[in-house]
């Protein structure tokens, strides 16, 4: 588990996979869980061509189980395992079978914490994920620092203007209606001066 | 004779979209699955690579936002990272988006499709200008140039997912050229 993640690999590996009730699970930082949660929601949506549920576990091992028996969508998100204790994941691993009902999986949202305590608590279940507990790798998408400098550089050669040439031009309603004058605005983080172009 | 045109072009075509990472996710989709039917050469971690989001935000909400796919390349120079063909093309593109709004809306965008060499033509470029205050260049916001910066020509209008189609599947580049 110690190979990081992307969003896209996740996404891959959900399109290359044959069809059929596969789980993975997800490790991610606990302040991460909200927006890693709607992101995959977002993106599985359009990787799977289904709807995708999210059904969290705050209530315990049963009340889980129990959403997962009277949920209607093709795949799940399960997520807030974090105040599960060792019993609540051997609960969990005793129903481990209402998790297959012929659609097509889902992923378990877990923490380094609740990642240990699945581990060591849940081992049937575990033995059914096999290799796929990933560590998510938040942000791989974006562009980096370099990749920002490289594209400003292109920019202020072909154009020949500064970054506060544009930002002048910008700040006066002059700025050229060329579509990459919003990019550059947008990689100097001031894409608020777009809205004064208008 | 222009400002029908373009009403026309806006009207017919929705630059709505969910957000800029659902965009990109679509896009990303299209891609593998090019890379996958051998139309696009990149492998699908070489497309993963390519293809990036900047977010910007204002006062802590969302604000604008680019998906980018392949550097920046006003030089057509082939040794900048790009998306290629097995067609013997290749191709970037970046899109601006505004996500101060709900829905988010595309407001700009510039794709450009490079022909192979033996070509006349050497490229075909599709832009979406950013809204204008100047009427004059607000009638022109789709347009082609078709293998010159200088030449502009009404396009039809199409989304980025269409775009990219077109790139992928639509340009038939045959074995023997009309002299």
């Amino acid at each position: 588990m110690d190979k990081l993640f992307s969003l896209d690999e996740l996404l891959q590996r959900i399109t290359a996979r044959p069809d059929g009730n596969i789980w993975m699970a997800l490790i991610v930082a606990i302040d991460e869980i909200e927006s890693t949660l709607e992101e995959l929601q977002d993106t599985l949506e359009i990787f799977n061509e289904c709807e995708t549920g999210t059904l969290s576990g705050t209530e315990g091992a049963l009340d889980l189980v129990q959403q997962i028996n009277q949920n209607s969508e093709a795949y799940i998100l399960l997520y807030d395992f974090e105040n599960w204790d060792s019993q609540q994941w051997k609960t969990f691993d005793g129903f481990r079978s209402h998790l297959d009902q012929g659609k097509k999986g889902g992923f378990l949202i877990l923490t380094e914490q609740s990642t240990r305590l699945m581990l060591h608590n849940a081992p049937n279940f575990v033995s059914w994920l096999g290799a796929r507990i990933y560590q998510f790798q938040k942000d791989a998408e974006m562009l980096t620092q370099t990749e920002r400098d490289r594209r400003l550089k292109a920019l202020q050669e072909n154009f020949k203007m500064s970054d506060q040439d544009v930002i002048d031009l910008a700040e006066n309603r002059q700025l050229p209606s060329d579509p990459e004058f919003g990019e550059w605005l947008i990689l100097l983080d001031r894409g608020d001066l777009l809205e004064r172009q208008k | 004779m222009c400002v029908e045109i373009q009403r026309r072009s806006l009207d017919n075509i929705s630059l709505e979209i969910e957000s800029a990472k659902i965009l990109r996710a679509k896009i990303l989709k299209v891609l593998i699955a090019a890379s996958n039917e051998k139309l696009l050469k990149c492998k699908i971690h070489e497309i993963q690579t390519l293809l990036k989001l900047r977010e910007s935000f204002v006062m802590n909400t969302k604000g604008y936002s680019e998906v980018m796919g392949g550097e920046k390349n006003f030089r057509r120079d082939k040794n900048i990272a790009h998306f290629d063909l097995h067609n013997g093309c290749w191709f970037d593109f970046a899109i601006t988006i505004n996500e101060t709004t709900k829905p988010a809306q595309i407001i700009g965008f510039d794709f450009e499709l490079r022909f192979p060499e033996n070509l006349s033509t050497s490229f075909l470029r599709i832009d979406l200008n950013l809204p204008n205050h100047n009427n004059e260049l607000q009638n022109m916001r789709f347009h082609l140039h078709p293998g010159h910066d200088d030449i502009m020509i009404h396009s039809p209008p199409m989304s980025p997912i269409e775009i990219l189609h077109l790139f992928l599947y639509g340009i038939d580049i045959p074995d023997k050229i009309r002299a």
